[in-house]
């Protein structure tokens, strides 16, 4: 079995997937502490929700799709965070009436066209085994980018997330550091759909983020084991897939919540020892 | 110049119309009933709260700290971070993107000083006045020019009162710090000496 594994491991199309995946993975759980911090959880399944919308509009016009996608849903994220902010409206209700709605015109736009086919199933469920060269590129960029961001912003991204009065008190610029924020969020989700698909790539943002916290006491802990949980689940779910021959996105998932579920289990097991 | 300098203003939510100047070393004390809108008058200085009319002058580049009143701080939301990252965060400044080993250590003796210990505790597993001693190392460590002060000692102990007196003085006559505090207590009169209060209405 193991060896069946790592012979599998050495095909090209699997090596691809694997360091574009894990890339995303570790990228979008290092977010997703800060998302979920700032109680965004939810902008991740909004905005996949609308980057679906788009590739299926995309599609139907015959457009490149990523190209297409990929203004509309940094300026949904733009949107959506920095109206939640400036009208201190509840983030998650105007995530949840946006991307429902975008998903149904994502869908009726689909039916209207082509129906179906092959390219819009990829977008909703992933397609990690068919990444060409391209795509691995554009992770490899996008996560220097994220990482570098994290590296050199880490402090403000810190206090930003702590408490934006507070960042403002301090003369830094709260706007800028929002403005970051939500480009990283949206360019890991347009990256992330390829890999993962539209319905699932949110659970890469919330699981390892909600699985660190259990963790770790400190900022900067929990947004390494963060991405520690996400490649580890990664690579659990690449496992599970090749294993049990089950779709690798789903499986991911499902590693995900396994893991989540293992730290909670074994925390209260601990608490009841002591 | 004065540190700061406040004319004829006038905030969102607040009755008064406010003036008044605060040189380097002074301290201006600010009472008034609840409601009267002293944390608002400190937000506005701080550029959180709307000005209505009036203005703020203030040097830009002046290092400031400012100690909310409790509930701002989100404690309740039980945010990972460690008190030493916390309290390192009043070492922030524009252009400053890391800390370096001077930070770190104005920090720990901040933390000393205010005698906090289990640094690497949670801010969540704090007390009330546990939590005021580490907002009160955060902004004391930044070593202010301008020291903006929240109803600073409530939820405080004698110890812990104690040492606030005496950290701010150091503040004051060593660093001529220019302090704005908020405060209900009377008492504070004779132990700190204000050169001002203002008392809104
Ligand atoms: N977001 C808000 N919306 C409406 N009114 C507000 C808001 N924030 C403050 N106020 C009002 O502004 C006034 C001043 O509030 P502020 O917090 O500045 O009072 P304070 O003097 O600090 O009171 P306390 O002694 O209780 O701390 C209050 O009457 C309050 O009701
Ligand atoms: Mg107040």
């Amino acid at each position: 079995m193991l060896n069946n594994f790592l012979e599998f491991l050495s095909y090209d199309f699997v090596i691809r997937a694997l360091i574009a995946g894990s890339l995303i993975a570790a990228c979008a759980a290092v977010l997703g502490v800060i998302l979920i911090l700032k109680r965004y959880a939810l902008i991740g399944h909004g905005l996949s929700e609308i980057a679906f919308a788009s590739c299926s509009a995309a599609n139907a016009l015959a457009l490149p799709p990523l190209l297409f996608a990929a203004p509309i849903v940094i300026l949904a994220a733009f949107l959506i965070l920095f109206v939640s902010i400036k009208r201190r409206i509840g983030g998650d209700i105007a995530i949840a009436a946006v991307s429902s709605f975008a998903l149904a015109l994502g869908v009726i736009i689909t039916a209207l066209s082509s129906g179906f086919n092959s390219s819009v199933y990829a977008y909703m469920f992933g397609s990690i085994l068919a990444l060409d060269n391209q795509d691995v590129m554009l992770s490899a960029l996008l996560s220097v980018f994220i990482i570098l961001n994290f590296i050199i912003f880490f402090n403000r991204i810190f206090i930003m997330t702590y408490n934006e009065d507070y960042a403002k008190s301090l003369g830094l610029n709260v706007n800028f550091y929002q403005a970051l924020i939500s480009l990283m969020t949206a360019l890991v989700i347009l990256t992330g759909m390829r890999i993962m698909g539209a319905l699932l790539i949110s659970s890469l943002i919330i699981f390892p983020a909600m699985t660190a916290r259990k963790l770790a006491s400190s900022f900067k802990a929990i947004i390494l084991i963060s991405a520690l949980i996400a490649l580890i689940s990664f690579f659990a779910g690449i496992f599970i897939s090749f294993n049990y021959n089950l779709p690798a996105g789903a499986s991911i998932v499902i590693a995900n919540a396994g893991l989540f579920m293992l730290i909670i289990i074994l925390k209260n097991l601990k608490e009841l020892i002591n | 110049m004065s540190l700061l300098s406040v004319k004829n203003l006038s905030l969102e939510y607040i009755n008064n119309i406010i003036s008044f100047e605060l040189e380097r070393g002074e301290l201006i004390f600010i009472t008034g009933a609840n409601g009267s809108g002293k944390s608002t008058l400190l937000r506005g200085i701080l550029g959180l709260a709307k000005i209505l009319s009036g203005e703020i002058i203030i040097n830009k580049d002046l290092k400031l700290a400012y100690v909310p009143q409790a509930e701002a701080e989100r404690t309740e939301f039980n945010f990972p971070a460690s008190i030493r990252e916390i309290v390192l965060m009043g070492r922030q400044r524009p252009y400053k993107l890391f800390y370096n080993f001077q930070d770190k250590q104005a920090a720990s003796y901040a933390m000393a000083r205010f005698k906090i210990n289990n640094i690497n505790n949670n801010l969540s597993k704090l007390s009330g006045g546990q939590v005021r001693r580490v907002l009160l190392a955060r902004a004391f460590c930044s070593e202010p020019d301008l020291l903006l002060l929240d109803e600073p000692c409530a939820g405080l102990d004698a110890q812990g009162r104690e040492i606030f007196y005496d950290y701010l003085n150091d503040l004051r006559l060593n660093l001529k710090t220019g302090i704005l505090m908020v405060t209900h207590d009377e008492q504070q009169d004779l132990i700190l000496k204000p050169d001002k209060v203002i008392k809104l209405c």
